[in-house]
């Protein structure tokens, strides 16, 4: 049997599927998010990794181009439904995350599925949307002891929630037998027929 | 369209044995043909093979020498909310004909047919998610005419259904069918038996081990009906028979003045119910008069006027009850918490035994109820009625005195369904209070001490057949 | 849903869904580049009154929208009133310093978060999900397994969530008979993570495996919804170029703080 390329219906199923899942979860932890956020000390930003999630896991499940990406959007998208809140910015941050998830992959030319991969996809992620948040949200004006306190808290969480935490889930997730029929396979598995 | 298969063989990835070697099948254009096996022999995969889901979507590696398939054939499978693309009935089979590249002028009146022939009275923009089971198979159904192929494949349509929508199900697929070739996968077999042409069983070990008429494998073969877990029409002639049971008279649990509301309309009052020590009580009722709702308020889990004691003892949250009454809810992997069968039990043991003699009750509870071979398997992994065994597993091991089942039996086969049988006596036996949520009459007509019917918003009793 | 809540169509609900979507792209811009907290008042205060007289939707709904987008507002704001750099102080607590200019960026940047706020619930408010699929195959030619994925999943939310409660109802039953470390914390939320992915991705191949046994491929198809644009997708952008402009004058013109630049 040839083996397909690119993405196949139920790639993308699984992979926006996925998205939708961490959308509910994400929608819980929008409450979380801004409990932390009144005290203006960014305590809300150890939260942050866990906003580029679903990009990582859903890339460790199906390793193939273009799934952190479609994975990411479709979570963010699926917020926007979940919370009946049309977000520009969500939707245009949820892109970038993908994106910069997709480009560390692709440079581990979508094989690995250690750990430090998702710690440098985590970390990409956290990363390609400050530039954003500096015009935004007039971050030259802020004290400097608060904002090297934001981005640090940022990389941290990306590095942990969006690495080590996917990562664990992936694993945990392998255990259930579910993957047997997902993702990437190898070629000639039908010998012995 | 005729299908014929010669020497097919087929492997699922990272396992040592085939699931099929030299397997033959031939169906002639307009046959009605039934597939009935135990669990594990391959019936949905060959259903897969046969309309060609494997290899087009499914990738599981195999090879055969002649190979007819129906490529076009429709489906309809047991799980509705698996089946469905769009949001609303127009849009899902206006999804079939789009794919048939059908002109837009001739959608609507195609649409409104296909509805009329299997019977949806429904309003067009209806969302899916809002229809009952009966009515969501209704539409798979008319999906699969509007697909207008010649070919239908039934992979356990009514296995989701209860009792009552099964039988007009069936005659609305024998309505459309006349002209097509139809195989179906089934393990209610009541209501089809006399209305197809072969029955062909199925062994464990994937092998047609027997090709007849429904007449002749009926009064030859009824044990390999009953072997293989088929529901038959003289199923409960061979159902496990028990003792009368003695129930005694301490009260566990007092439930006064208890009104249960569904979008502000009363869905059930009750006034007084004791539930006892050792009973073995059954709760029935058609759909949506309370029945899970009842066993969720019990349990504190919705917000309801009521008053409930508990060994005496006033509830007033669901911790001040869970530990004394466990129910085992219908979809028994969100009651999962580990990544391992045995680790599942394990950990209501070790809360009451000593370690060594935790592990050693264990293995004992796990071989009795036949889980002792997945035990290193995760719980998602297992198949549906080893989850449902799991689960019960898991309700006695952290020695519950009451245990409430909702509807522990649905979907399940003969086999499987007389074994949670048996695992329940055994529990009441014990002195445990089993309460099932249940639509099926075999059970309640044999079973319990006492019955509660749920009708006109109260509630009626009845002394059941197994009380001493 | 919306329909229950909803007590008229305007022509904002006949507007094309690609035009809103590319429109709110446009507004992000125009937030991010708008210094002048005048013209940024006046912009927000318009798209909130235009949005309450669009959407159709019932205003005991509205109300409760509006308390939300307030207060999330004001909260993503904080760091910039307590931290931001300002030399006429209001107030200081240990760390916290509270300037006039950090105040009016605050300000600033809430009333950008609720300007976007608003046009998205306008959005929100007259879309119909499945039109914004079916614009995205016909109008920008999106492959049709994307858009499919994208409704079916739409149609699964219920059932996560559905489930997700579920899931919390069986734990609280069963945690008093287990030993904790089993069911808190990280392990507590992996669990939950799996199970509810593991149940969603057998749903997802299942359903993948229905939609191809009927018949579906990415090729060219017919369509069920025809989706196109029209004179209302003119109206509406000339109505927001015109709400942009208006704000503009009216924030050059009527001065309600002294301050035209909030950096």
């Amino acid at each position: 049997m040839a083996v397909r390329k690119g993405l196949t219906l139920t790639d993308v199923l699984i992979t926006v599927v996925i998205g939708f899942v961490f959308a509910v979860i994400y929608s819980l932890w929008g409450a979380i998010y801004t409990v932390l956020q009144p005290l203006g000390l960014h305590l809300n930003e150890l939260a942050y990794g866990m906003w580029f999630i679903a990009a990582v896991i859903a890339y460790l499940i199906l390793r193939k181009p273009g799934v952190a990406l479609l994975a990411e959007f479709a979570a963010g998208a699926g917020e926007t439904i979940v919370t009946l809140q049309f977000d520009v910015i969500l939707i245009v941050y949820a892109l970038l995350q993908g994106l910069a998830c997709e480009i560390i992959f692709a440079l581990f030319k979508y094989e690995s599925t250690k750990m430090m991969t998702a710690v440098y996809a985590g970390i990409a992620a956290a990363l390609i949307t400050l530039p954003i948040d500096w015009f935004y949200g007039y971050l030259a004006e802020v004290a400097t002891w608060n904002i090297v306190l934001m981005f640090s808290f940022r990389i941290i969480s990306g590095a942990l929630i969006a690495g080590v935490l996917a990562h664990l889930i992936y694993q945990a997730l392998r255990e259930t037998g579910v993957l047997k029929f997902v993702g990437k396979r190898k070629l000639n598995h039908d010998e012995g027929l | 369209m005729a299908i014929e298969i010669k020497n097919l063989r087929l492997k699922f990835p990272e396992t040592k044995e085939r699931q099929f070697s030299n397997l033959n099948i031939n169906i002639k254009t307009g046959e009605k043909v039934l597939m009935l096996g135990p669990s594990g022999s391959g019936k949905s995969t060959l259903l897969n093979i046969l309309g060609g889901n494997i290899p087009r979507s499914m990738d599981i590696p195999f090879k055969a020498d002649v190979l007819n398939v129906d490529t076009g054939a429709a489906y309809v499978f047991q799980d509705p909310d698996s089946q469905f693309t769009m949001p609303t009935v127009v849009e899902e089979l206006a999804f079939i004909l789009e794919n048939k590249n059908v002109q837009r002028r001739d959608m609507d009146r195609m649409i409104q047919n296909a509805l009329f022939k299997v019977g949806l009275k429904t309003d067009l923009k209806m969302p899916i998610n809002n229809l009952s089971g009966g009515m969501k198979q209704r539409l798979a159904i008319a999906s699969a005419l509007l697909q207008g192929s010649g070919t239908l494949l039934l992979d356990e349509p009514t296995s989701m259904l209860d009792e009552a929508s099964v039988g007009g199900l069936w005659q609305t697929l024998e309505n459309i069918w006349e002209d097509k070739t139809v195989v179906i996968v089934e393990h209610r077999v009541n209501e089809i038996w006399d209305k197809v042409d072969r029955v062909i069983l199925m062994n464990a070990e994937g092998e047609l081990i027997m090709d007849d008429s429904p007449g002749t494998i009926m009064e030859n073969h009824i044990e390999l009906l009953n072997e293989y877990g088929v529901w038959h029409p003289y199923s409960w002639d061979y159902a496990p028979v028990f003792k009368k049971i003695e129930s005694g008279d301490e009260t566990l649990i007092e439930i006064n003045d208890m009104t249960l509301t569904r979008r502000k309309e009363t869905l059930l009052n009750i006034d007084n119910l004791k539930i006892k020590k050792g009973e073995w009580l059954t709760i029935e009722g058609k759909n949506g008069t309370g029945k899970t709702s009842l066993m969720l308020a019990l349990m504190k889990l919705i917000k309801t006027d009521s008053i409930i004691h508990v060994n005496g003892k006033k509830v007033r949250k669901t911790k001040d009850i869970s530990g004394t009454v466990y129910p085992v809810f219908q979809n028994p992997e969100l009651q999962f918490i580990t990544n391992k069968v045995y680790d599942e039990v394990f950990i209501n043991l070790e809360m009451h035994y000593p370690h060594e003699e935790a592990h050693e009750k264990c293995g004992a509870l796990l071989r009795r109820i036949g889980l002792d071979h997945v035990s290193h398997l995760h719980p998602l992994e297992i198949s549906t009625g080893q989850k449902r065994r799991l689960s019960v597993a898991t309700a006695t091991g952290g020695v519950p005195e009451v245990i409430i089942f909702d509807e522990p039996t649905f979907g399940l086969d003969q086999k499987l369904s007389y074994e949670l049988l048996k695992m329940f006596y055994e529990r009441v036996q014990d002195g445990v209070t089993v309460i099932m949520i249940t639509h099926d009459r075999g059970i309640t007509k044999r079973y319990p001490t006492r019955r509660l019917i749920l009708e006109n918003k109260g509630i009626t009793e009845i002394r059941g057949d197994g009380h001493a | 849903m919306l329909e229950q809540i909803k007590n008229y169509h305007t022509f904002v609900d006949r507007t094309n869904p690609l035009t809103k979507i590319f429109i709110g792209i446009l507004l992000f811009l125009l937030v991010v580049l708008m210094h002048n907290p005048n013209q940024l008042f006046y912009l927000s205060l318009i798209m909130l009154i235009i949005m309450i007289i669009l959407s159709g939707i019932r205003l005991r709904y509205l109300a409760v929208v509006l308390v939300l987008f307030f207060v999330f507002g004001a909260f993503s704001a904080m760091y910039m009133v307590f931290y931001g750099t300002g030399e006429t102080t209001l107030f200081r607590f240990g760390l916290i310093h509270v300037t006039e200019e950090s105040l009016i960026r605050g300000i600033h940047i809430m009333m950008r978060g609720l300007t976007l706020s608003f046009f998205g619930a306008l959005v929100i408010f007259t879309t119909k999900l499945t039109d914004i699929f079916y614009s995205m195959m016909i109008q920008l030619k999106l492959k049709p397994k994307f858009a499919y994925s994208f409704m079916a999943a739409i149609r699964m939310v219920p059932i996560i969530a559905g489930e997700y409660m579920m899931l919390r109802q069986a734990r609280k039953v069963r945690k008093p008979l287990i030993h904790k470390k089993h069911i808190s914390g990280i392990k507590g939320f992996i669990t939950t993570v799996i199970t509810l992915l593991s149940q969603s991705i057998r749903r997802a191949y299942r359903l993948g495996v229905a939609m191809e046994a009927k018949q579906f491929d990415d090729g060219p198809r017919t369509y069920y919804y025809q989706t196109a644009f029209s004179k209302y997708d003119v109206l509406f952008v000339m109505m927001i170029i015109v709400i942009a402009f208006v704000s503009f004058c009216l924030g050059t013109e009527f001065n309600l703080i002294n301050v035209t630049d909030a950096r």
